[in-house]
Formats: structure tokens, C-alpha cells, sequence
């Protein structure tokens, strides 16, 4: 206990400072006066007796020094005394401190603000109870270079032949349906999930219950559970919710509960038991997707090696639909992210590099400032301060400036927050949640520690270094710069230009990527297209031919409306689109294994599709009003499914097998680009709606006008056929398209927006460097001058220093460029990640802003008057 | 006649020890204390006294009060405590365990 009565006497001491010292004083007065009071008893005159007692006492002043070492506080009355210093110093150069900490606020800013969205994205587990141990699987399959969803079999057959998983759960999350009476008709996304969903995730519900056994069973599956939104919007956050009706695609469903705020998936409005039909969608025909909760103490490894056996033994059992089939584990938290993390990373790598420029800057300016300062160093050197003494006080000038910057770069961080938030990227996933926290503000702490500390080495080493004699002699004006903080400077120049060269060249590869993108041909033209999807409940639209009539009703009306040019229907639209895709063979080609059979994408079209899409016809003709029936065996193939499978040139005419029926190729047309434009385009067949009619399509409506004109007549001629069918994303071809590059489009902004950043502070960096070598050199000049050095030869000679310097920073910067690039493959499109004509443009644009940087100081060593210079000495 | 400095590490102790005796003492007296019981030969630089004492004030071996001399002049009394009692006991053990070894040391010729 006694060490907490000795920080309380200590802490007393601290706040009773003048009471002590006076204490003292008095105390060691009356020493000196009793010793001298002695003395002169003793017979020594009262001179001679203040001389000994004095002798005998010691130095009053280091005593009392050392009085006040002792209670510990020295240090902090050094600091209070080095703030105020260096408060002074700043406060007395105002239009440097102010460039210095926006500088250094920019950087930290922006890097805490990126550590907000990793710390978010990538570093918090996922929202839910035990995130660790949530699992997806998928199917690896032989046709796929990726992870497909499970069939409904093979689903079964995972969950009740492993050991390793709580829970298993299923999900088909197509299983959208319209909600009606209620208002106008809502197209809400939803989820079909096994009844034990909610015991996975293991959250309470927020008002009744989860799915019970038994509710997959058909004729008992008529029960959902709304999302929290849901509950909230349409229900008014109602307590009596339980037990209501709600008509889904027609049909009634009774709520049974409401599902947490946080619920998985988060777009989905509510959930309802799956019914998995083995007869209707047997082992190969892939629909769902696999999340588990493993067994305590399970790990994903030995989870992995468990399901692999499994596979292995299913495609033993079933080798015409898994032979080759594996499971792939990731956890759940991994893919979510796993497409995000690189770019996260890369763009935390650039603000990296921000920060370091604008350290490197700041520096630069210090070192300057240090070296005008060099008399008052010496000067405090030689009045006896210590070389600590002396780095203490520029660390603690270093650290108030980064504190200044820290405390404005987090406002600089909620600023940018609040801009990436009005952004909304798509590719960041749930872009709210992002916010600082804790681990945010440590970060923010950590990093203007470390850039004060950094900042504050770099004069002081250079301080340290001075000779006391040699500064001391030195005339007061500005003499010949310490070497040493000439080549420093210099240094830091070339590295700003490096690191600048770096983020210009990763921004120029993406910025070359997303022209690459644009100039894509998409195989149509998007201007002038509105698109919407439409899905027919079955509940009305039972049989195939009620559902060919609709859309050939609604075709129709669309077609007549005035500003339309025509309209027409498919199952997958481009860019992104759901995909159904099946084995085929080419007639003579016929495989020994379905499973080894290549894979096409299947698009049931109407007639009139590409006509309106005006996506160009390369070989044989277009569908007809002929070819739309259910007894149709005519196709039409993609110019890659052409080339691929069929020999290129002459595939009209040839045969194709799918689904075990032979269909003969009429036409091929142009790829069209499907999941994204930096997708590799795939085969794909189009067949005539009317021959698989699906209930789920997306129109295309050519028009005359601004298709957002014509979207309500629209609306009005599907409702004219069914008031109570939704429309779901009513979009303009082009909003698509610019949905589809958000994330990419994002991406290179950030990166661009950072690299301008990196390229103005490094031209600021050699900018000043330049300048304060040419204010040193004045006499040079001047001299030059008056010996007859024309305006051009100092103009060369100065360029010629700021040429070599961006050269070499230029060199070291290509290297690094080269090296790091690789990081960014995979947000490049058709570019090279060391595309040579992007390392040329990126130079020349740093070279010419360069030598315009040094220009302007170069201008101003020609302009010296000789005489003025040497007068100066 | 020879003065020696004490020996270092040692000042505490005769703090202690002037204390332990004398009960209450002003930083004079203690300084007087040690000169005359090791007759003049222990010669402490007297102001060092003061951060010594603030030390031992911190570690809580003796308390201060302000208190007047019998010349009427205001002057801080200083007196051990328990802890400073016991931390007399170990400094007199330690001391004493340096000499010993000391002396054994010279004695080998």
C-alpha cells in the first residue's frame, strides 16, 4: 500500500509546487543563517562567516534543483516549459504552421478514415452470435473455375452425413414474391430457408418465433418471418403482428414472427421455409446455398477434410451428376469480404503513401526552418543545454504540430466518412455501419505519434550534428547550409517524387482499365433502352400457356404505346443478370459424362429481342414469330459459343443438345456482355420464350423519347393486363451500366483523388526544395553573374540540380511501381499491371510537372541583382 | 584536522539514525548531529541534506512540521515513522554487511 501513499504525496507535491519551494528556500535559509550565526560565535567576522556557511551549504540553487527531481515532476515542468517554447515558435511562424499541420491533417486524415472502413469491413467480425464458426459452402464443380450453390440432394446428403456441423441450413434466395393488399404491389426480395435457420445464427427474434420442424413439409410451409425494416415500414412496428395474414404471390402466409435487425441475409424483407423437392430439382441442378454452424472446437481444416470425404463418397454413389463435384468451406465473414480485400488494401497502401509524402513535406520544411534556426541551437548548445535537451524540445515542437494535425485530421476523417456514406459504393458492403470507434481513435493516436516523433528526428539529428565553433563563427546571414541538411532535404524530395510516381502509375493503370472498359463493344447500344423485371406468381399464372399469353399480351400494349419503337423480353439482361446455365454437346460430339460436357448460359428470348437490343445479327437470321411456340427446336448462339464449340464460321445449321433434347442453330449473333463488363463473355443460347416459358422476366423497351418518359404509360399497360403485378429495378439501360461500374468507377476515383493529392505535395516538396537551395545560393549566383554568367546558364544550372533529383526519384519511384503494381491485377481490366504505355505517359506527366516546379526558383536565381548579392555578405 | 566525505550510500542511515535518537530535528540539527557524534570526521556537504530528506519524505520514512526553534525562529522538524524505523533496521544491516565483507577484504593480506 505504500507505493499508492507515496503517488498521493507526490501528486500533492505537484500541486503544491510554490508552497514547497518556498518551504525549502525558508528551510535552507535558516540552515545558513544558524551555521553563520556559529561561526561568528565562534569568532569569524560576519563576512568570513557567510563565506563558510555558504562553502559548507553547497549550491543553493542545484540543491534545490535537485530538491524538486526527487518528488518526480521535473520532467513535466520541462515539458510545460517546451510547450510553451514551441507554441511560440509556431505561433511566430504562422503561414508554416498552418501549411504544415494542413499537410499532415490531410495525410492522417485520410488514413484513419481508410482504417475506419478496413476496421469495418475486414477487421470486425461479422454481427452475429459465434461469427467464427459460420461456414458457406459450396459446390466445386468441374464445369467452374468458381463456387456454385448445392443441389437440393447433395444438400441433404451434407447435413446428415457430417459430424462436424451444429446446424446446416439452406437458402434459396431467389424466392422473391409480391406482396399485395397492402397498398400498391411491393416486389420484396425474400428467402426460402430450412426450418433450423434461426437456431444457426442463434439470435432472438425480435418478437415471436423461427421456423419449427415440419414447416417444410408442403401444405405446412404457408409461414414467414418479416425482416426488422419490414416489421417497421409496413406494419408500423406493431406488437400484434403474430398470427396476421400476409398474401404473398396471391397465396396467404401467416407471420410468425419478426426477425432480429441484423438478420442474413440483410436485403432480404422475410423468410419462409424451404421446401427442397428432390423430384423437381434433383442432384445436378444447383440452387442453393449451404451455410453451417460448426460444432464447437471444430476447425474449418478439419471441417474441410469431413466434407471432402463426403463429396467423394456422393460422387462414388452418384457419379452421372458428382463425379468430380467437391465442397468447398469458406467462413462466412471470408465471403463477404474476399472480394473486397484487395482493393481495400490497395487503397490503404495509397493513403500510405499520402501520409508518407506529406511527412516527407512537413520534414522538408522543418529541416529548413532548423537550419535558419541554427544560431538559436547553438547558442541554447552552448549555454549548456544537453543534445537531449535540445531533441526534446524539437520533438516537442514536432508533437504539437502532429497533435495540431491529428486533432483536424479527425475531422478530416468524419468529413471524408460523411462523403464515402453520400457515395454509397456498392463495393464496400453496408457503408452505414461504417463510423469511428475506439480502435479507430487508436490508430489516429498511433500514427500522429509516430509521424511527430519521425517528424522531430529529422531536425534534431541534424541539430545534433552541428559544430558549436564553426556555427557560432558564421556571419548572420544565411551562410553556407549545413551540408548534411542540404542532403537530407534532397533525399526527401527524391522520395516524394518516388513514392508520387507509385499512386500516379497504380491511378493511371486504373483510370487505363475503366477507358478499356468503356470502349468495350457491349454487343447492343444502351442508349435509349428502359428495363424492368416483372415476375408472374404461379399461384395465377399455373401453366405454361398463361404465362406465354401474358407476355405476349403485354408485349403488345407495351409496343403500341406512343415514344415506344418496340420492346421485348429476356430472361438474362445484360450487364448483370441472374444465370441459368446447363450442359450441352455439339451433334457428333457427344460426351461419355454429362459432367464433362461443356456449359452454356440458356436464355429464353422473345422474337423481337435483338432487334430491340440492336445487337448485330453475324450469321443466319433472327427468330421469327414462327420459331415462338413449345414445339420450337430452333437457336441462336453467341459469337463465343460459336467460335468455342462450333467451329467458328458455318454454325447454322448444326446441332446442339441440351436437356436431352437436339435443337438446330438458325443464327449467331454478337456477344453481348453479361455479369459485368469485366466478366469474360461466356456461350450462351437463346431460345424462343414461348418454348420455356419462364415466370421471371426483364424487359427492354426501345424508345423514341427518354425512356424515363415512357416508364409510368409503361406501368399502366402491364396494370391494364394484372393490377397487381410489381415492377421491379425500372432503370434506363444506362443506370445499369453505371451500377455496374460503381465499385470500379469508386475505386479509381479514390485512387486517382490520392495519387492528385501525392502529386501536388511532392511538387510543393521540390518546389520548396528548389527555392530554398536557390535563396542559398543568392551570392553564388550573384557572383556568377557579375562574372558574366548569362540569365541562361543559370537558369540551366539550377534546372539541371531539379532534373537529377526528379530523375532519380523518378527511377527509384518506376522501380517500386514495378514491383507494387502486382497488388492491383486484380482491379485491372486488359491492362497489364506493368503496362508499359501507362510507366511512359505517368513519367513524362511527372517530369513536366517537375521541371515547372523547379522553374519557377530557377527563374528567380536569373533575376538576382549581383550587386545586392554581394553586397550581402 | 582531516575531514572525510562519508562514504556514499551512507547518508540515509545517519539520517535515520540522528533521527531515531534525537526525536525531533530541523535539517541543522541532524547536519550538527552527525559532525559532532563522528567527531568532525564524517563531513556531509550540508545542503545535500535536503534532497536526501525530501526522498525519505516521499518514501514516507519520516513526516515534516513546521514547528519554532528555541532561538524563536520557524524551522521544519522532522520525525521518523514506523516505516523509517524499520527502514533504519535494514539500512543498519545492509551497512554493516559492507563492512564486515570490507574489513575481511583488507584483512587477507
Amino acid at each position: 500500500m505504500n507505493w499508492f501513499r507515496e503517488i498521493g504525496r507526490r501528486l500533492w507535491a505537484l500541486f503544491h509546487r510554490n508552497q514547497f519551494d518556498s518551504d525549502l528556500q525558508e528551510e535552507m535559509r535558516l540552515h545558513r543563517e544558524l551555521r553563520e550565526q556559529e561561526e561568528i560565535e565562534r569568532g569569524l567576522s560576519p563576512q568570513e562567516a557567510h563565506y563558510v556557511a555558504q562553502r559548507r551549504f553547497g549550491n543553493d540553487l542545484v540543491l534545490r534543483e535537485k530538491s524538486r527531481d526527487v518528488w518526480g515532476w521535473s520532467w513535466l515542468e520541462n515539458l510545460v516549459q517546451d510547450v510553451r517554447y514551441g507554441s511560440r515558435v509556431l505561433a511566430r511562424n504562422p503561414g508554416f504552421t498552418v501549411v504544415a499541420v494542413a499537410t499532415l491533417a490531410l495525410g492522417v486524415g485520410v488514413n484513419a478514415a481508410m482504417f475506419s472502413v478496413i476496421n469495418t469491413t475486414l477487421l470486425t467480425p461479422l454481427p452475429y452470435k459465434n461469427p467464427d464458426r459460420l461456414i458457406w459452402l459450396g459446390t466445386r464443380h468441374p464445369r467452374f473455375n468458381h463456387p456454385i450453390p448445392v443441389s437440393g440432394p447433395d444438400f441433404l446428403d451434407w447435413k446428415n452425413q457430417n459430424h462436424v456441423f451444429e446446424y446446416m441450413t439452406a437458402m434459396d434466395v431467389n424466392g422473391g414474391a409480391t406482396l399485395t393488399g397492402k397498398g400498391e404491389p411491393e416486389m420484396l426480395p425474400g428467402a426460402l430457408v430450412s426450418t433450423d435457420f434461426f437456431k444457426l445464427f442463434d439470435e432472438k427474434l425480435e418478437l415471436g418465433r423461427g421456423f419449427v420442424e415440419g414447416e417444410d413439409q408442403p401444405g405446412h410451409n404457408h409461414v414467414a418471418v418479416l425482416s426488422y425494416n419490414l416489421w417497421k415500414n409496413r406494419f408500423g412496428s406493431s406488437p400484434n403482428v403474430i398470427g396476421n395474414n400476409l398474401t404473398l404471390d396471391g397465396e396467404s402466409y401467416t407471420i410468425v414472427g419478426v426477425a432480429p435487425r441484423l438478420a442474413y441475409p440483410s436485403r432480404v424483407q422475410f423468410w419462409s421455409p424451404i421446401v427442397i423437392d428432390t423430384q423437381r430439382h434433383p442432384r445436378g441442378n444447383h440452387y442453393l446455398r449451404a451455410i453451417g454452424r460448426l460444432k464447437p472446437g471444430v476447425s474449418l481444416r478439419e471441417a474441410q477434410a469431413e466434407m471432402s470425404t463426403v463429396a467423394s463418397r456422393l460422387a462414388a454413389q452418384y457419379p452421372d451428376s458428382d463425379k468430380g463435384v467437391g465442397i468447398q468451406l469458406v467462413s462466412l465473414k471470408e465471403r463477404f469480404v474476399q472480394y473486397i480485400r484487395p482493393a481495400l488494401l490497395v487503397l490503404f497502401g495509397a493513403v500510405g503513401f499520402v501520409l508518407l509524402i506529406s511527412c516527407a513535406n512537413v520534414a522538408n520544411l522543418l529541416l529548413a526552418k532548423a537550419t535558419k534556426r541554427q544560431r538559436e541551437i547553438t547558442l541554447r548548445a552552448a549555454l549548456g543545454a544537453g543534445r537531449f535537451r535540445l531533441i526534446r524540445q524539437f520533438l516537442t515542437e514536432s508533437l504539437l504540430l502532429s497533435s495540431l494535425a491529428g486533432g483536424l485530421g479527425s475531422l478530416v476523417a468524419i468529413w471524408s466518412l460523411e462523403v464515402l456514406r453520400a457515395l454509397k459504393p456498392d463495393s464496400i458492403p453496408d457503408v452505414n455501419s461504417i463510423h469511428l470507434d475506439l480502435r479507430v481513435l487508436g490508430f489516429l493516436l498511433a500514427i500522429t505519434l509516430l509521424v511527430g516523433i519521425v517528424l522531430g528526428l529529422a531536425p534534431a539529428w541534424h541539430a545534433s550534428r552541428l559544430h558549436l565553433n564553426e556555427s557560432l563563427k558564421e556571419s548572420g546571414g544565411p551562410g553556407l547550409a549545413g551540408a548534411t541538411g542540404v542532403n537530407l532535404r534532397n533525399v526527401l524530395a527524391v522520395a516524394e517524387i518516388a513514392l508520387s510516381l507509385v499512386l500516379l502509375v497504380g491511378a493511371g493503370l486504373m483510370i487505363r482499365s475503366f477507358a478499356r472498359l468503356l470502349s468495350i463493344d457491349p454487343g447492343y447500344d444502351p442508349k435509349n433502352l428502359l428495363t424492368f423485371q416483372i415476375s408472374l406468381p404461379d399461384s395465377r399464372y399455373p401453366t405454361h400457356d398463361r404465362v406465354v399469353a401474358f407476355y405476349r399480351d403485354a408485349l403488345e400494349r407495351i409496343s403500341a404505346l406512343p415514344g415506344v419503337q418496340s420492346a421485348a423480353i429476356s430472361n438474362m439482361l445484360p450487364p448483370f443478370g441472374t444465370e441459368i446455365d446447363g450442359p450441352f454437346y455439339v451433334e457428333g460430339h457427344e460426351p461419355p459424362n454429362l459432367n464433362e460436357a461443356p456449359d452454356t448460359y440458356y436464355d429464353p428470348i422473345s422474337p423481337g429481342y435483338f432487334q430491340t437490343m440492336k445487337t448485330p445479327l453475324l450469321e443466319g437470321r433472327y427468330f421469327t414469330e414462327q420459331d415462338n411456340s413449345y414445339r420450337s427446336r430452333t437457336v441462336i448462339v453467341s459469337e463465343t459459343m460459336a467460335r468455342e464449340f462450333l467451329g467458328g464460321h458455318g454454325a447454322v445449321g448444326k446441332r446442339i443438345n441440351i436437356m436431352g433434347i437436339w435443337l438446330e442453330i438458325v443464327g449467331v449473333v454478337a456477344d453481348q456482355r453479361f455479369f459485368g463488363w469485366d466478366h469474360d463473355v461466356g456461350p450462351v443460347t437463346y431460345i424462343p420464350n414461348a418454348r420455356d416459358a419462364m415466370s421471371g422476366m426483364a424487359f427492354v423497351v426501345r424508345t423514341k423519347i427518354d425512356p424515363m418518359h415512357v416508364s409510368s404509360s409503361v406501368r399502366r399497360a402491364i396494370w391494364s393486363i394484372d393490377k397487381d403485378l410489381p415492377f421491379t429495378q425500372v432503370l434506363t439501360m444506362d443506370q445499369r451500366l453505371s451500377q455496374s461500374f460503381a465499385g470500379r468507377r469508386f475505386h479509381m476515383m479514390l485512387l486517382g483523388f490520392f495519387a492528385a493529392v501525392a502529386l501536388v505535395l511532392s511538387l510543393v516538396g521540390i518546389y520548396g526544395v528548389m527555392s530554398y537551395s536557390v535563396a542559398q545560393r543568392t551570392h553564388e549566383f550573384g557572383l556568377r553573374i557579375a562574372l558574366g554568367a548569362e540569365q541562361r546558364q543559370v537558369l540551366s544550372l539550377v534546372m539541371r540540380q531539379g532534373q537529377l533529383l526528379t530523375f532519380i526519384g523518378l527511377g527509384l519511384g518506376l522501380g517500386g511501381a514495378f514491383a507494387l503494381t502486382r497488388f492491383l491485377a486484380s482491379m485491372l481490366y486488359d491492362v497489364h499491371s506493368t503496362d508499359a504505355v501507362t510507366f511512359a505517359v505517368v513519367s513524362l506527366l511527372l517530369i513536366a510537372s517537375a521541371i515547372l516546379a523547379c522553374y519557377v526558383p530557377a527563374r528567380r536565381a536569373t533575376k538576382v541583382d549581383p550587386m545586392l548579392a554581394l553586397r550581402y555578405e | 584536522m582531516h575531514q572525510d566525505e562519508i562514504p556514499p550510500g551512507t547518508l540515509y542511515l545517519l539520517i535515520l539514525k540522528a533521527l531515531a535518537r534525537g526525536g525531533e530535528l530541523h535539517g541543522y540539527e541532524i547536519a550538527n548531529w552527525i559532525e559532532q557524534v563522528s567527531d568532525e570526521v564524517l563531513q556531509v556537504e550540508e545542503g545535500s541534506l535536503y534532497p536526501a530528506l525530501q526522498r525519505m519524505l516521499i518514501r514516507g520514512w519520516v513526516t515534516a512540521k513546521w514547528g519554532v526553534t528555541a532561538g524563536n525562529r520557524r524551522a521544519r522538524y522532522y520525525r521518523l515513522t514506523p516505516l523509517g524505523r524499520k527502514q533504519l533496521e535494514v539500512e543498519v544491516s545492509q551497512f554493516e554487511r559492507v563492512v564486515q565483507a570490507i574489513t575481511r577484504a583488507i584483512q587477507t593480506a
